[in-house]
């Protein structure tokens, strides 16, 4: 957030899937090294479409996407993977991988085209099953994983990877509460550590939680973008959600209530 | 796990080898067993039977079984679905056709045959990816599948159309027999045509097995990945439905085959590509070649080897999926 150039931005970005609405509309932010962003919104807003875009996976009908100060199409898929690891909402695995087979899957980008993953990788992949304390289920096969697990070793195959750019599809969607405290700690570790985290989410508690800045969209659109104390006000969720609720002060932070009518 | 590749595979590669070796000596020539080297000294017939008849069988045998469980693994991750087989986009249904015109319209001889199902059979894979690029429902896998299944009922409804024009003495045992599978007819002239395509797509799918597995991966994952999934894709299901239409030309529709050995291969060694797509190529190679020992020994008559891989296979299936569940 300092005088750095953001590693991340978009330009007044259009995208419609095939010709018809737009999916997202006029959008531009920038994201800068080291910090977590929350993009927040309601169900349908054009999260998801928003990370698959910077992704490259379809390219914008108007506006400019940068990664690293260069434009998307500047990157060779190649070099591309290794700036941006993805973490999507879900990944069905219908085959018995083992974690560490799969977690090494994340080596990819760095290994040729025909190149099978050596020593090394099986070291880098093991190394990021340590760092998210997972070590131990590197034997397991990934369909015996509880949901919790499951989603920690998606993450684990994206930090194998070793980008500097991690985008996770509404990470703690499905999670109890101390997986998702677990995994928003480690978002917020990982930033400490240097990579930016850019992730999805339609619940403001878990940005509130981790965020550096937040992103507020509602049908296609940035609505408010800044700091977290700044977007996630009252006001300001309220119109994204066009919901009732109230933002309340507590023990120095700050939480969300759903403004229902009294019993 | 690295270790357990290495002796699993090494186990299966040296038991084809031996299999192999044995298969040659075994037959009804001159009585059902053995044919011992003192025989093979003293009766020239021997030694061409061997050379002429059962060398190109047994290894028409590992081919035809090496190629089609490779395609089916192949086949099963790129369409992220264990039940698929190499047949079932429009390719087994395809050949059929191609085999059955030939042998009604074509002049029924044995190249011919082979060219027309080959032919036939690609010309199933281009409809179905044809008509999947076409359809406007559901995503990539979903439309395969169904274009796939509307190729295959085509092509099926053309053999039944064609089984009731043909020639009940000459015809239609002749396609019955080889909608049944079998090999009976291999000799080194129409083995070693195929011997090149499958080759190739063998050694293609062997090489790309890191990218197999990669592309078993949820689309959008497989992109994050550096894959480019529509092109890799192509090559890969080019490489799989190439190697069998090039058996399936020589053999007739051998079932099954593609469908179990993948599922004993990863149960074996596991579902990673690297070990579970030469698991399968070794396994499928030796389970066609028992199978087809059997085929030409058992009775006095050939019994389709289309017969007893469906028998055996399907056998081992339910008794899998009962006692273990599916991998």
């Amino acid at each position: 957030m300092t005088g750095n150039h953001p590693i991340l931005s978009l330009h007044n970005v259009w995208f419609s899937y095939n010709g018809a609405r737009d999916v997202l509309q006029d959008i531009s932010l920038a994201v800068y090294p080291g910090t977590v962003n929350a993009v927040l919104g309601p169900n349908g807003a054009g999260k998801s479409t928003l990370l698959h875009l910077i992704l490259g996976l379809y390219p914008p009908r108007q506006g400019e996407i940068r990664v690293g100060g260069h434009p998307l199409s500047a990157h060779s898929r190649r070099s591309l993977s290794r700036q941006i690891a993805l973490v999507p909402q879900r990944e069905h695995i219908p085959f018995e991988f083992r974690v560490l087979e799969y977690v090494l899957l994340g080596r990819t980008p760095h290994l040729d085209f025909l190149q099978m993953p050596g020593p090394e990788d099986v070291r880098a992949a093991r190394q990021a099953l340590e760092q998210l304390g997972i070590a131990d289920l590197a034997d397991r096969r990934v369909s015996a994983l509880s949901g919790g697990e499951h989603q920690l070793v998606l993450i684990a195959r994206a930090v194998a990877q070793e980008t500097p750019i991690l985008l996770l599809d509404e990470p703690t969607a499905h999670l109890d509460l101390a997986n998702k405290r677990r995994i928003l700690t480690l978002l917020r570790d990982l930033a400490a550590q240097g990579t930016t985290v850019l992730f999805t989410t339609h619940d403001p508690e878990t940005a509130l939680a981790v965020a550096d800045t937040c992103i507020l969209m509602r049908a296609g659109r940035v609505l408010y973008q800044g700091p977290v104390d700044d977007v996630l006000t009252t006001e300001k969720l309220t119109q994204t959600y066009e919901t009732p609720l109230r933002v309340l002060p507590v023990d120095g932070t700050r939480v969300v209530l759903l403004d229902l009518a009294p019993r | 796990m690295i270790r357990g590749f290495h002796r699993t595979t090494f186990f299966l590669l040296l038991a084809l080898l031996v299999g192999a070796a044995l298969s040659v000596f075994w037959g009804r020539y001159p009585r059902p067993g053995w044919l011992l080297p003192d025989r093979l000294r003293a009766d020239l017939l021997a030694a061409q039977l061997l050379w002429n008849l059962r060398m190109p069988r047994v290894a028409a045998a590992v081919l035809v079984g090496a190629a089609l469980s490779a395609s089916g693994l192949t086949l099963q991750m790129l369409f992220r679905n264990p039940l698929v087989e190499p047949g079932f986009l429009g390719v087994s249904q395809g050949a059929a056709f191609g085999a059955a015109f030939a042998i009604l319209y074509l002049g029924r001889s044995a190249p011919t045959v082979q060219a027309s199902a080959a032919a036939f059979a690609l010309l199933g894979l281009w409809l179905t990816y044809f008509l999947a690029g076409h359809l406007r429902y559901g995503g990539w896998i979903l439309r395969m599948v169904l274009a796939g299944i509307a190729v295959s009922a085509l092509f099926s409804a053309g053999v039944g159309m064609l089984k009731y024009l043909a020639d009940p003495l000459t015809q239609l045992p002749e396609i019955t027999f080889w909608l049944l599978g079998g090999l009976w007819s291999t000799r080194w002239g129409n083995f070693l045509p195929i011997l090149p395509l499958t080759v190739l797509s063998l050694t293609v799918l062997f090489l790309a097995r890191w990218r197999l597995n990669v592309l078993s991966l949820e689309e959008e994952t497989a992109f994050s990945l550096g894959a480019a999934p529509g092109r890799e894709r192509l090559v890969l299901l080019l490489a799989a439905v190439g190697a069998t239409a090039a058996v399936v030309s020589l053999a007739g529709t051998v079932g099954w085959v593609g469908l179990i050995v993948p599922h004993l291969a990863r149960r074996l060694v596991g579902a990673d590509a690297r070990r579970a797509l030469p698991a399968s190529l070794l396994l499928g190679g030796l389970f066609v070649l028992l199978c087809d020992d059997l085929a030409r020994t058992v009775s006095a008559g050939e019994v389709p080897l289309g017969i007893l891989t469906s028998l055996s296979g399907a056998a081992a299936f339910l008794f899998i999926l009962t006692r273990f569940g599916a991998k």
